[in-house]
């Protein structure tokens, strides 16, 4: 063998081994991607198999039951609109108001800045559960001892998404560009009036988007509600923040841990609905987010 | 029977604070004695002219039967006079909430009587019926709440301990013990195991901690497999936890081993055990029977033969391991909230039907005289707090 | 500012309408800071809520108990019939059962997790070989395949497949932990962790399933960080590297991976803190057995899952196994809030190399 046959074969083989490792590359990467695929095909099948035969206009409409035959969801789904609805309006209000403070009214580098920043950061990486201790030593009982009602769990879930309501609201002034407020400015406006006529407007549909997935998140979370005191058997529409309730997720997890077959079944059915309803808020949230792209 | 019957009548006369008119809200129905109804309206009351109707499952037929002839069916009886009385109370009572909480394994038959309970108070004063609220936080759970006046009605799969009853003196808060149901604690096994029954001497050593406790079937008796032993138990503060502890024969909760899969929620252990050959667990009958189809009940031997746990070997005390269930209504509730008064009416006078719907062991009639007892001492409770 | 204020000749000074303005200014300023303090109150709360019960847990002794009971049973119910508070006899001081504080030394140095039974075992090392292995499962699917995604995302995929998966990751990113639990419990469970375990029949509950499920759940925001970790590598190291004749492949392995490694390693500890913290998944999944095993196939209990269930059974309040929970939380957040920090260190340095 020749030196030049040898360098040739050589290039050659390095050649296909580059091309092999090419496509196996790739095919791990494929291998990824269908993993996330099959993970979200695989859980919505399996849900519906075992959820539709359960789905009926009378499971809407009917009441939690100790009997399979005549369960519904009324005071569940009812119990997530009020604690959802509550902790997503209150949160708001208070990111709103963190957001404004941090982005309008500080200096970006200043302490005071920097600390209540790191200060946000950290709980938005505090695990849920840990709102659950927080909820049940402050709020369930300890100071406020409201007991387990919707006021103590739209306190907890406020707590716990509001810093993601922070961050999300935050980012929305961020991408308001400084041009429009100089100009308010220029034009003799206070900065108050900057941020209430200028800047909230244009960050409207940011704040929008954020704020819906700052609520789908209050929407299925469930493990700090089960730490405050779940309820077995709730048959009535809340009336009040003092009232007893049950949310869905807290009936999903009840009902998975029943025996009978047909609880399952109404698990998925539940599952099925409350997957709707998150749907249903990411395709508002992403419409806004079309909508209003403003190209500034 | 219709002498403890018309004791309850007599209490429920007493009890009753407002004996206002009898106000049948939407006439939804218009039916009469003998039509159908269904699962929906178990309970509910209607007016028929001058007299009542109550929609009732049809003797001879039952929610869990796996016969399909058997299946639930359900019919309009007219109400005579003595149930009729408890209506008059439960319709003073429309509108209020009653909060209950306590054993998970009191809760399924107290969830049935609240579910009978809020359709018979909804279709006498229309929408409104009485709320009633259900919750699982073991036996010990329930009693710190109900001493703390957080609830008005605590369920117990066990006795109120002393150390329980003290802190709710100190809190001021007195109440009325009443046993409610029966229920036989099975040991449950994995459907291939051929084990059958078991000697007391046997669940013994399989449970008590010891430094040489069995891992193996065949540890405990040679001629049994060699499955490795799964044990499912109970949640380490529940009522259930605490009974098998004394009825396990091993001498107490203390002397339980530890290293045995607990829950608070007993399906828990039907999976587990389901799912693992050499499972073996323990929970009220109730559930063994509700899942017999999953797991197989294991008799039991106190000396005197195998007995299987049975609503008649639980109730005449053959069977080794069974227990009473308790409810603890609130004193100051009974007196202060009408509908507390009248669920507890409701619940005894209809203890039978409703522990049959949520498979548990009625009361013995000993213990339905002792809890008539009851039921008179609530009526004679005084009518100011002391 | 107060110079330029001096030098104002007085009919110059602030109309009323402005001074109004500057108290409505004043006002908002002062609300919104109150509005910003709540995150630090609610952080102050957290860790009190944590510390002052773990302190307790530590230094002070419990009521365990108030003497024998006697056991009620079927007949004994019957004669004993019905009784009224005023009837049950208590206990007198000295028939008190007292819990030691739990030391240290315990908590870190026993292997035997027992809360509930008689004096109660405290060491905490099964919740946290629990925590680590179903933490190991689940990135050891997550890392691999969301790195996978984020390279396919960034360098193969078109725009319209990048429209077509950003979305499925959102759908994904989205799903309720109490889904994934079911779906944990009924599909994960008996048609997966049972069939590739090779070292023990695994039953319906095992640390297996839970580790696959939670792998699964924080996917998404494991890709999704990975590639906002390899967007922020600079174009011109990537156009240089396919210049110099790479492949796609040689561009990921070699140049992406190497210049965004700190990015993703920052990525990969953010999502292992939230496997860490998943409480759902793992309760329904996982079963309820604290015990000092490395065996994935059997039941475990995570720190998250404890707590859950701890809470679930409500026990006595101001027992020492109540106490567990916050004892158990502290540590939680101990580790989570260390990890994050650990993050925010190691996105620091990547930002410092190419800025």
């Amino acid at each position: 063998m020749t030196t030049s046959h040898f360098v040739a074969s050589l290039a050659d083989s390095t050649t296909r081994l580059r091309r092999n490792k090419d496509a196996g590359f790739l095919i791990v990467l494929w291998t990824s991607l269908l993993l996330a695929i099959i993970t979200l095909a695989t859980l919505v099948i399996n849900t519906l198999i075992s959820g539709v035969g359960s789905l009926s206009p009378d499971f809407l409409t009917w009441f939690p039951s100790p009997f399979p035959e005549d369960s519904g969801i009324q005071s569940a789904l009812f119990g997530s609109l009020w604690v959802t609805l509550t902790s997503g309006v209150v949160s708001l209000i208070l990111a709103l108001g963190t957001a404004i403070y941090l982005e309008e009214f500080t200096n970006p580098n200043s302490r005071l800045q920097r600390f209540i920043t790191t200060n946000i950061q950290t709980l938005a990486g505090v695990p849920s559960i840990v709102y659950g201790i927080l909820g049940l030593a402050f709020v369930v009982r300890g100071p406020l001892g409201w007991g387990f009602t919707v006021g103590s769990a739209a306190a907890t879930l406020t707590m716990m998404v509001l810093p993601l309501m922070i961050v999300a609201t935050r980012e929305a002034l961020k991408a308001v560009p400084s041009s429009l407020r100089e100009g308010s400015y220029a034009l003799g406006a206070t900065r108050w009036q900057t941020v209430y006529r200028q800047v909230l407007p244009a960050a409207r549909p940011g704040i929008a988007t954020g704020s819906i997935l700052g609520v789908s998140r209050a929407l299925g979370e469930s493990a700090p509600l089960i730490l405050l005191g779940a309820l077995a058997y709730v048959s009535y529409n809340p009336t009040g923040f003092d009232s007893d309730f049950t949310v869905l997720p807290l009936l999903i997890f009840k009902w998975s841990t029943e025996v009978q077959e047909e609880f399952r079944g109404l698990a998925a059915a539940a599952i099925i609905v409350l997957l709707l309803l998150l749907f249903a808020m990411n395709l508002v949230a992403i419409i806004i987010r079309d909508r209003s792209r403003i190209r500034w | 029977m219709t002498t403890i019957r018309q004791k309850l009548a007599r209490g429920v006369v007493a009890t009753a604070v407002v004996a206002g008119t009898l106000a049948v809200g939407a006439p939804v129905f218009a039916a009469k004695a003998g039509d159908k109804c269904e699962l929906k309206q178990v309970y509910s009351i209607a007016k028929v002219g001058t007299s009542y109707i109550r929609c009732e499952i049809v003797p001879g037929t039952s929610l869990h039967a796996s016969d399909p002839k058997k299946k639930a069916q359900f019919k309009w009886k007219s109400l005579t006079g003595k149930t009729a009385d408890l209506q008059w109370q439960m319709a003073s009572a429309k509108g209020a909430n009653i909060r209950i909480d306590g054993s998970s394994t009191v809760a399924p038959l107290a969830t049935v009587a609240a579910k009978y309970f809020e359709s018979a108070t909804k279709s006498i004063s229309g929408k409104k019926g009485v709320k009633v609220a259900v919750g699982i936080s073991g036996t010990g759970g329930g009693f710190e709440k109900f001493c703390r006046g957080e609830t008005d009605i605590s369920n117990a799969s066990r006795a109120i301990k002393s150390s329980e009853a003290a802190i709710c003196q100190k809190n001021g808060i007195s109440f009325t013990e009443i046993p409610i149901a029966n229920d036989g604690l099975a040991l449950v096994v994995n459907k291939n195991n051929p084990v059958s029954c078991m000697t007391m001497a046997e669940v013994k050593k399989m449970w008590a901690a010891s430094s040489s406790a069995p891992t193996k079937w065949s540890d405990i008796n040679s001629s049994w497999p060699s499955t490795p032993l799964k044990l499912f138990g109970a949640g380490t503060d529940s009522g259930t936890f605490d009974a098998f502890g004394d009825l396990s024969t091993v001498g107490g909760k203390d002397k339980l081993r530890k290293d045995v899969s607990t829950s608070e929620d007993d399906n828990v252990t039907v999976r587990g055990v389901n799912g693992d050959t050499g499972g073996v667990g323990y929970f009220g009958l109730s559930y063994a029977i509700e899942n017999a189809d999953k797991v197989k009940t294991l008799k039991l031997d106190k000396g005197a033969g195998c007995v299987e746990p049975t609503v008649a070997t639980v109730q005449g005390g053959t069977y080794p391991m069974s227990r009473p269930l308790f409810i603890y209504p609130k004193n100051d509730s009974l007196l202060s909230n009408p509908a507390v008064g009248a669920f507890v009416n409701f619940f005894a006078s209809n203890v039978k039907q409703i522990s049959e719907d949520a498979v548990f062991v009625p009361l013995t009639d000993s213990q339905i005289k002792a809890m008539s007892g009851a039921l008179l001492r609530i009526a004679a409770l005084p009518k100011k707090k002391p | 500012m107060t110079t330029l204020m001096s030098s104002i000749p007085t009919d110059l000074r602030p109309s009323g309408h402005i001074q109004r303005q500057r108290r409505i200014e004043r006002f908002v300023v002062a609300i919104l800071m109150v509005i910003a303090s709540s995150g630090v109150i609610i952080t102050t709360g957290i860790v009190f809520s944590l510390v002052q019960p773990t302190y307790r847990f530590f230094t002070e002794r419990a009521i365990s108990g108030y003497g024998n009971e006697e056991f009620v049973g079927v007949e004994e119910s019957a004669e004993s019939g019905v009784r009224d508070s005023s009837e049950l006899g208590f206990a007198d001081e000295s028939q008190i059962q007292y819990a030691e504080p739990v030391t240290l030394g315990e908590f870190f140095g026993s292997t035997a997790w027992y809360p509930q039974y008689g004096d109660g075992d405290f060491g905490v090392w099964p919740l946290l070989v629990g925590t680590f292995l179903i933490m190991l499962t689940a990135s050891l699917i997550a890392v691999p395949a969301g790195v996978g995604i984020a390279f396919f995302l960034s360098q193969y995929a078109g725009q319209r497949a990048r429209r077509i998966l950003k979305p499925v990751l959102e759908v994904l990113a989205g799903v309720p932990t109490v889904v994934f639990g079911f779906f944990a419990l009924f599909f994960v469970g008996p048609n997966i962790a049972k069939n590739i375990w090779p070292f023990n029949e695994v039953g319906i509950y095992s640390g297996l399933s839970a580790g696959i499920t939670v792998g699964l759940m924080i996917l998404p925001m494991m890709a999704t960080l990975a590639d906002d970790a390899i967007s922020a590598v600079p174009n011109s190291l990537v156009e240089g590297a396919f210049a110099l004749g790479a492949t796609k492949r040689e561009v990921c392995t070699g140049v992406i991976l190497p210049a965004g490694l700190s990015g993703i390693m920052a990525a990969i500890i953010i999502a292992l803190s939230r496997a860490i913290g998943e409480t759902t998944i793992v309760l329904l999944a996982a079963g309820s057995q604290a015990v000092w095993t490395f065996n994935l196939g059997k039941e475990m209990q995570t720190m998250a899952s404890y707590i859950g269930f701890a809470g679930i059974g409500d026990q006595p309040v101001d027992s020492k196994g109540y106490q567990t929970i916050f004892a158990v939380g502290l540590l939680l957040f101990i580790i989570t809030f260390g990890l994050n920090m650990m993050s925010r260190k190691v996105v620091k340095r990547f930002r410092e190399v190419y800025e």
